[in-house]
């Protein structure tokens, strides 16, 4: 579960990036943040794991108030994370990048063999894992992103534009796998993006505009075929 | 997990390149010139105190076939004496042969009796002998003190150790500048990573740790190395030595140290290399690495 309540963020010149959000995501719930560039879908996301810090009100994620946490390890362990420009690790393969975090976290070589094995699996990349990740494509290395933000299992799955440097057929796919994800393992995922299509996989959609929440859909009465445009 | 962290900090040796080799050749410089100041402080202190004995050591020759039980009395009563040491003829003669590598025949021995006394504190020789002198002690042929040679030997001592930290203290800043800087060019190429890192949970110590021990990876081999180029230096120059003397006049080889003195010179650089690197790397991680 992941709560705001009224979070402000301000900077330093007197902008704001966040303007008194209010958010109440269940657990296991996947929502869209939608909006243009400078919208905050970024800012709220990297306040959901301590990477920005908020000038105002509460947030709680699993009912942990995260503005009285000095150590982010422990609330980042639970979060896994996909970026836009997907961050993997030149030097290491498929299968050393998606046990990295496994192995600094102390996991044996047969817990790390098992669970990289297992994620591999879900996103479809196990016949790659020895390949080096500049020889994949975009797609398949945010596959990888993918694998490494779900191999240890998180309760919580926050994507900052998964899709930013995807082609249209990959960014489908990859949608389409995170609604996979969600119904399988059953993660409370959050995703920014600014693909008008995801309203096609019926999910809830939260759009943001100049740092406040402009739409908030309820995914029970969105049509099968969205009508919403962005 | 701490395999894991040895692993990174390889890696990150690894990815260095270039930079490893100039960090460690300047901090083996650093350690040498460091090394050979210890070397020398060493070798001027057995000089001086095996050779012309101390500021604090004096030595009486005994007048022929005077038993030094008298003397020894008699220097017994003065509370600035130490100890003394009785040196037979026998002895004397024994050890000139050994540090002159000689084989004299021993009718030829002319060396007295002799006494070597020391003093609590160098300003009370001269005291004593003065009080000996005074006294005028029939069993007493000559006293033998020579506190200036001594005073010179550890002027140069001083000087030599003085000229060595000053120079160690420059080498040792410019290394900690360009280990500081290394380190932080690994973690400007490795930000994002290390963000990364940071985002998913991973401890402070398996991020940071990596890099403090590259920098104890960095002080043990350039010690190692110093060490090397200082046991060359000195088979080298003992060598040539030896080849001047022709193999004799041993008098001068307390000049080098003995395997004992060395190992512990080798140990206290490398001491001095890993807390000096590894010193640098952690100011670097802590200043630049905010995880």
């Amino acid at each position: 579960m992941i709560e705001l309540y009224r979070v402000n963020k301000d900077y330093a010149n007197g902008q704001s990036a966040l303007k008194d959000i209010s958010l109440h995501i269940p657990m296991g719930q996947m929502t869209f943040l939608i909006g243009e560039s400078g919208a905050g879908k970024s800012t709220l996301l990297k306040i959901l794991y301590r990477a920005e810090t908020f000038s105002s009100g509460r947030v709680l994620v699993g009912r942990v108030d995260i503005s009285r946490l000095t150590d982010f390890s422990q609330l980042r362990k639970r979060i896994g994370l996909i970026f836009q420009d997907y961050i993997l690790l030149p030097h290491l393969n498929v299968f050393d990048n998606v046990a990295y975090i496994l192995r600094a976290q102390g996991a044996s070589e047969r817990e790390v063999r098992y669970r990289v094995e297992g994620a591999l699996n879900v996103v479809g990349l196990l016949d790659k894992e020895k390949e080096m990740t500049q020889h994949l494509s975009g797609g398949e290395r945010q596959r990888v992103g993918i694998a490494r933000a779900i191999v240890t299992n998180p309760p919580i799955l926050l994507a900052d534009e998964p899709t930013g440097n995807l082609d249209p057929v990959n960014s489908l796919k990859i949608f389409q796998l995170f609604k996979e994800i969600n119904e399988k393992l059953k993660m409370t995922m959050i995703i920014a993006t600014h693909d008008p299509r995801v309203n096609q996989l019926r999910k809830r959609i939260v759009q943001l505009s100049g740092g406040m929440v402009t739409m908030d859909t309820d995914p029970s009465t969105l049509p099968m075929f969205g009508s919403l445009v962005v | 997990m701490l395999m894991r962290v040895v692993a990174e900090s390889g890696l990150g040796l690894w990815r260095s390149g270039w930079l490893n080799l100039i960090i460690v050749s300047i901090l083996m410089s650093t350690l040498t010139v460091f090394g050979i100041m210890l070397e020398f402080s060493v070798s001027l202190k057995k000089l001086a105190n095996n050779v012309m004995g101390s500021e604090t050591q004096f030595t009486i020759f005994l007048k022929d076939k005077v038993e030094p039980e008298g003397l020894i009395e008699k220097l017994r009563g003065f509370k600035e004496v130490m100890k003394i040491e009785v040196v037979p003829r026998e002895k004397a003669w024994m050890q000139m042969n050994q540090i002159l590598d000689l084989k004299l025949d021993d009718s030829l021995n002319n060396l007295p009796d002799a006494l070597n006394v020391r003093v609590n504190h160098p300003k009370y020789a001269a005291y004593v002998i003065n009080e000996l002198h005074s006294s005028q002690s029939s069993d007493i042929d000559q006293i033998i003190y020579a506190p200036a040679a001594v005073q010179k030997l550890n002027m140069v001592k001083n000087l030599l150790i003085l000229l060595g930290t000053f120079i160690s203290i420059l080498l040792g800043i410019a290394t900690f500048v360009i280990n500081f800087n290394t380190i932080e060019l690994v973690i400007r190429a490795r930000r994002e990573e290390l963000k990364l890192l940071s985002f998913m949970g991973v401890t402070n110590w398996f991020i940071k740790g990596p890099f403090v021990l590259q920098g104890i990876f960095y002080g043990l081999i350039s010690a190692l190395a110093a060490g090397f180029v200082l046991w060359t230096f000195d088979s080298f120059t003992r060598f040539q030595w030896h080849q001047l003397m022709s193999g004799q006049f041993g008098l001068l080889d307390v000049l080098w140290p003995n395997p004992h003195e060395f190992t512990i010179i080798i140990l206290i650089l490398g001491l001095v290399g890993v807390t000096f690197s590894s010193a640098s790397s952690f100011w670097a991680t802590e200043r630049r690495l905010h995880v």
